[in-house]
C-alpha cells in the first residue's frame, strides 16, 4: 500500500472513531444495532442531567482533573 | 568464545502439533416470555401472559361470569370480614339460581346465591351526607385523592380491615346508574398500594363520569400527586354500564422490563351495532378490554401498605364490589417448536434453565420435550437446581413445556428460559509434520493490542520431496518454537501459534520444491466464529441484587461466554473473576447478542472499554495456547531491558551472554522514536434510557470530557503547544452507549474512552535479540518464552510497554526480532 492509500485508510479510521463506529463487523447486540439506527430520535430524546466529571473551573488549580468516581477510581 | 547472537536456540517447524478442534458448536436458545406461545403449535392451560412481566396463572375474574356466578369465586369477594363498609350501605347478591324456572339446571359449581354488592341506601327524607353514609374518621386520618377538585363531595364508603400486600390484585366492579348523557365528575375512587414511584407506593385510581380515570401516588408528605390519565371507557359507556377493572401491581420483581409496573384492564360491555341485515335492529357485541400499563422505574423508594379504601360520590348510588384475585393452582405452558442449527450428540448435555419469580408455595418445572417423539428427553443430572437433559442423536426439533404451579391466591411469573450446551471439542486427528529440517527462513508479524494483527510466513525447501503432504491440504495448524537450553532439547518458547491458511509451492528445477507458509495467529480461529443464537447478556439468572432484579452479566462472565460460543472451554481460558456487570437497565431486550454477531470483536471490546484489559492470545501457556484476558502492563513489572550500550569491557557486543539476564541490545540504528497523536481531545458519551430506566420518559444521557491541554478551551489558551496532548484543534470522538443509558453508564464510558484515546503517545521502535524471558508475576507460565504485547521493558532508562514483538531472522545462531513499545 502507497503512502497516500494508507494515510486515506487512517483518515477512514479516524473518522470511524469519531463516529463511535468499529472497524470489525457491525453486528454487536440487538439492542446496540436499534441505537445506532436510531440515533437522530435519540439525539431529539429530552436530557437528563449528568452530573460533570471533570473540573472545567478555568484557572481552578485542579482544571481539567477528573472528580472523584468511586466505581471507577476505587478506594 | 562464541560469535552467535542467540547460542542455544534451534528453531522447531511443526504443523499440526497437538490440537483440540470444534466439532460441534455450543446451543443456546433464549426466548423471553414475550417471543413465546406465538406459533399455532403452542398452547397454554390456566396461564396468561401479563403485559410488561411475564408468564402467570390467570385469575378466574379474568372472566366476568366466573365471579358473578362460580362458588368458589365467593371466597375471593371482600364482605364483612375483610371491609369495613359505611353501615348505610346494603350487601345483595347480584345471582341466584333461577330454581323457580322449569327445566333450567345448574353446573355443580354454580353457586345458589351470590355475587354480592354493596350499594347506598337512602331512606326517605335521610340526608345523602348521614353519617351512615360516610366513614369519616378514616376520611379524615387519609384524606381522598381528589380532594378540593371535585364539584360533589366524595365519600370515604369503605376501608380494609388488614393492610394489603404491595402486589395485591384487585377486581373492582362497579355500575354507575344515570343516563347515557350524563358525564360526572369523579365518580369513585379506589386505593390500593403498589411500587413506589414518588413516594409511597399508595396508589388511587379515580374514575371519572367522562372515561377518563386520574392515577395518582400519595407523595412523603402525604400529599397525592397526579401520576397519568388514563382513558376506561368511552365517554358515553360509563353510566348504566357495569364495570369490570383488574388492578395488578408488580413491585420490582425480576421481571423482564426490570421495573415495576401497574396493570389495569379495563372491561366493559361494547356498545350494540346496528345490523346491516335487519335495519332498526341492534344486535350485542362481544366484551372489549382495555388495557393500560404505568411503567414504574426502579428507584430507592420503598412501599408503605396500607389498607384499600373506596370512595364514591355522594349523590350516585353506585353499586360496587371488590374481590381479590383468585387463581387455579396449576397451569402449563407449551411454547412453540425450535430446531437447533446443528446435530447435537450426547458428548454434552443439555441444561434448560429459566428465570421465573416465585413466591412462597409456588414453582416453576420446565421439561425438554422432543418434538419428534413427544417425549420428554432423559435426564441426567441437574445443576443449579435445573435439569440436565442427554440428546439423542440425530433428533434436533424440540419444544419447552413449563408447568407453573400456585397457591390459589399466589401465582409464579415465568419471565424467560434458556436451553443451552457447551461446544464439543475433540483432539485433532491430523498427523503432525515436522518441516524444520526444510526451513529457510521466518518472519513473525506478532500480536498488538489487536491480536488479528499476528501472522507468520515460513518459508521450507523441500529438497528430498519429503513434504509433499504440504501441496494435499489447505489448512494446518502451525506452531514455531525455539529451544533455548543447549542441554534440555524439551525447553522450547513458543513463538508463533496459528493456522497456515495458504501453503503456496514454488516449482524449481530438478524437481525441488520449495514452499510458502503463510499461518495467522490463533485468533483465526475465534474470528470465524459468529454468535449463532439468541443470548441476553442482560439477565444473570444466578444472580439479583439487593433490590430483588436479576443483574446483567458480569464483564469477565460474559467474556467467558463469548470464548464458550467460540468453542473455548475452561482449559483453554485465562479470565479473571472480576465484579464489574455490564451496564443493562430498563428493557426486555437487555443485552440481546445478535445473531451472528463477531464473537472476537465483541470480545476485545467489552475487555477494553469496560476493563481496560488486554485480550491476549498465549501460545507459551496451555496443551493448545490459552486466550488470556489481562490488565495493561505497568512499571511495577519491568521484564527486560534493551539498551544502546555496550556489555562492557571484554565481552562481544553482538553476543546475548554477554549481558546481565533478561537485557540485550539494540542494533545499531535501530532505535526509533516518533510522537503518535491523539486520536482526539474531547469524548462525546451518551445513549438512551427508555421510560422504564428513564425515570418516567424516555431519556437522553450526554457526557462530555475534554481534554483541554490538546486544544484551547473556553476561550482561554489551555492547550500546550509543545506538549505530547496537542493537536491545536477540537477533534471529538463520539461514542454510543449499546445498552440502557443512565448517567453512570454515560460518565463510566466517557472516561475510559478518554483514557484510551485522548493522550498522545511516544512511541520506540528497535531491532535487537529475541529475548527469551521468565515472567515471575505470572503463575501459569512454566518455561521461558519470547516478549509479547503489554510486557513492560525499559529502552535504554525509559519504561515503556510493548505495543508488539515480531521475531524475523534466518538462522537460529542470530535470532533478532522488530519491537515496538509506547513510554509508560
Amino acid at each position: 500500500m502507497d503512502t497516500l492509500a494508507l494515510h486515506r485508510a487512517a483518515v477512514q479510521e479516524l473518522v470511524a472513531r469519531g463516529q463511535g463506529e468499529r472497524r470489525g463487523s457491525p453486528r454487536f447486540l440487538a439492542q446496540e444495532k436499534r441505537s445506532i439506527l436510531a440515533q437522530a430520535e435519540i439525539l431529539g430524546l429530552p436530557e437528563a442531567v449528568v452530573p460533570p466529571i471533570q473540573d472545567m473551573t478555568i484557572g481552578s488549580p485542579t482544571f481539567g482533573q477528573f472528580l472523584f468516581m468511586l466505581d471507577f477510581d476505587g478506594i | 568464545m562464541t560469535y552467535e547472537t542467540t547460542p542455544g536456540r534451534k528453531t522447531h517447524v511443526r504443523l499440526n502439533p497437538p490440537d483440540a478442534v470444534l466439532l460441534e458448536p455450543i446451543v443456546a436458545q433464549e426466548r423471553t416470555a414475550f417471543d413465546m406461545l406465538r406459533g399455532a403449535g403452542s398452547g397454554e392451560t390456566n396461564a396468561w401472559l401479563m403485559p410488561e412481566t411475564g408468564w402467570r396463572l390467570e385469575p378466574f375474574q379474568r372472566r366476568a361470569s366466573s365471579l358473578s356466578e362460580l362458588a368458589t369465586l365467593s371466597a375471593a369477594v371482600l364482605g364483612p370480614a375483610d371491609l369495613t363498609v359505611a353501615s348505610g350501605f346494603v350487601a345483595s347478591p347480584a345471582f341466584r339460581q333461577e330454581t323457580d324456572l322449569t327445566g333450567v339446571s345448574y353446573g355443580a359449581g354454580v353457586s345458589a346465591s351470590g355475587d354480592l354488592f354493596y350499594q347506598k341506601q337512602v331512606g326517605a327524607g335521610q340526608s345523602w351526607s348521614d353519617p351512615a353514609f360516610v366513614l369519616t374518621a378514616d376520611q379524615a386520618s387519609y384524606p381522598s385523592a381528589t380532594a378540593g377538585s371535585e364539584n360533589a363531595p366524595m365519600d370515604r364508603v369503605a376501608v380494609g380491615n388488614a393492610v394489603a400486600a404491595a402486589d395485591g390484585e384487585w377486581f373492582l366492579r362497579f355500575t354507575v346508574p344515570g343516563g347515557r348523557m350524563q358525564a360526572p365528575d369523579h365518580v369513585l375512587t379506589f386505593y390500593f398500594t403498589g411500587p413506589a414511584y414518588l413516594g409511597l407506593g399508595q396508589w388511587a385510581i379515580a374514575f371519572g363520569g367522562d372515561g377518563y380515570a386520574d392515577v395518582f401516588e400519595r407523595d412523603l408528605g402525604g400529599e397525592w400527586q397526579t401520576v397519568d390519565r388514563l382513558v376506561y371507557c368511552p365517554a358515553h359507556q360509563v353510566g348504566r354500564v357495569p364495570h369490570l377493572i383488574h388492578i395488578a401491581p408488580q413491585p420490582l420483581v425480576n421481571n423482564p422490563k426490570l421495573s415495576g409496573i401497574i396493570l389495569f384492564e379495563f372491561t366493559l360491555a361494547r356498545e350494540p351495532a346496528r345490523s346491516a341485515s335487519a335495519p332498526g335492529r341492534f344486535v350485542p357485541q362481544a366484551a372489549e378490554s382495555k388495557q393500560a400499563v404505568i411503567s414504574i422505574p426502579v428507584t430507592s423508594l420503598s412501599s408503605h401498605p396500607a389498607p384499600i379504601r373506596l370512595d364514591i360520590r355522594r349523590d350516585i348510588r353506585i353499586q360496587f364490589q371488590v374481590s381479590t384475585s383468585m387463581l387455579p393452582t396449576s397451569g402449563s405452558l407449551t411454547d412453540d417448536t425450535f430446531s437447533v442449527s446443528f446435530y447435537p450428540t450426547t458428548a454434552e448435555p443439555y441444561i434448560l434453565s429459566w428465570s421465573a419469580a416465585t413466591p412462597a408455595g409456588c414453582g416453576v418445572t420446565g421439561h425438554l420435550i422432543d418434538a419428534g417423539t413427544g417425549l420428554e428427553l432423559t435426564i441426567t443430572g441437574s445443576l443449579g437446581g435445573f435439569p440436565m437433559y442427554a440428546p439423542a442423536y440425530p433428533a434436533r426439533t424440540y419444544f419447552v413445556r413449563f408447568d407453573l404451579t400456585g397457591t390459589g391466591w399466589a401465582t409464579p411469573t415465568l419471565i424467560s428460559y434458556r436451553l443451552q450446551r457447551d461446544a464439543v471439542l475433540a483432539a485433532s486427528r491430523a498427523t503432525e509434520l515436522d518441516v524444520e529440517g526444510g526451513t529457510t527462513s521466518l518472519g513473525i508479524t506478532g500480536a498488538d493490542e489487536d491480536p488479528s494483527h499476528e501472522s507468520a510466513t515460513v518459508y521450507v525447501e523441500d529438497r528430498a520431496g519429503a513434504f509433499a503432504v504440504l501441496g494435499g491440504t489447505g489448512e494446518f495448524t502451525l506452531q514455531v518454537e525455539t529451544e533455548y537450553d543447549p542441554t534440555d532439547a524439551s525447553k522450547r518458547a513458543v513463538l508463533h501459534r496459528g493456522s497456515v491458511v495458504r501453503p503456496e509451492a514454488v516449482y524449481k528445477l530438478s524437481g525441488r520444491v520449495s514452499y510458502r507458509l503463510s499461518s495467522v495467529g490463533m485468533w483465526q480461529r475465534l474470528a470465524e466464529a459468529l454468535s449463532p443464537i439468541r443470548f441476553n447478556f442482560g439477565l444473570d439468572y444466578g444472580a439479583t441484587g439487593l433490590d430483588g432484579l436479576p443483574l446483567p452479566f458480569k464483564v469477565t462472565d460474559a467474556l467467558r461466554t463469548l470464548f464458550g460460543l467460540a468453542g473455548y472451554g475452561p482449559g483453554s481460558l485465562d479470565i479473571p473473576n472480576l465484579p464489574i456487570r455490564l451496564f443493562a437497565s430498563g428493557d426486555a431486550d437487555g443485552l440481546l447478542l445478535e445473531p451472528q454477531a463477531s464473537l472476537a470483536d465483541l470480545i476485545v471490546r467489552y475487555a477494553r472499554d469496560y476493563l481496560g484489559y488486554l485480550v491476549i492470545a498465549d501460545a507459551n501457556v496451555g496443551t493448545h495456547g490459552t486466550w488470556r484476558v489481562l490488565p495493561l502492563g505497568t512499571n511495577a513489572n519491568i521484564l527486560a531491558a534493551f539498551q544502546s550500550a555496550g556489555p562492557g569491557a571484554g565481552k562481544l557486543v553482538h553476543a546475548l551472554p554477554s549481558y546481565p539476564t533478561h537485557t540485550a541490545f539494540m542494533r545499531r540504528r535501530s532505535h526509533r522514536t516518533w510522537v503518535k497523536p491523539p486520536e482526539g481531545n474531547v469524548v462525546i458519551a451518551f445513549g438512551a434510557a427508555n421510560a422504564a430506566a428513564g425515570g418516567g420518559t424516555p431519556k437522553l444521557y450526554k457526557q462530555v470530557v475534554v481534554n483541554p491541554l490538546s486544544f484551547d478551551f473556553g476561550g482561554a489558551e489551555t492547550a500546550d503547544p509543545a506538549g505530547i496532548d496537542y493537536l491545536g484543534r477540537v477533534r471529538p470522538i463520539y461514542q454510543y452507549l449499546p445498552a440502557q443509558a443512565s448517567a453512570e453508564a454515560v460518565s463510566w464510558v466517557a472516561r475510559r474512552v478518554y483514557d484510551l484515546s485522548c493522550h498522545g503517545k511516544r512511541l520506540h521502535s528497535i531491532q535487537a535479540p529475541l529475548l527469551l524471558v521468565q515472567d515471575m508475576d505470572d503463575a501459569l507460565l512454566t518455561h521461558s518464552r519470547p516478549l509479547r504485547v503489554n510486557d513492560c521493558i525499559n529502552v535504554d532508562e525509559t519504561p515503556c510497554r510493548l505495543r508488539s514483538v515480531s521475531p524475523s531472522y534466518s538462522k537460529d545462531a542470530h535470532q533478532f526480532a522488530f519491537y515496538e513499545a509506547e513510554e509508560l
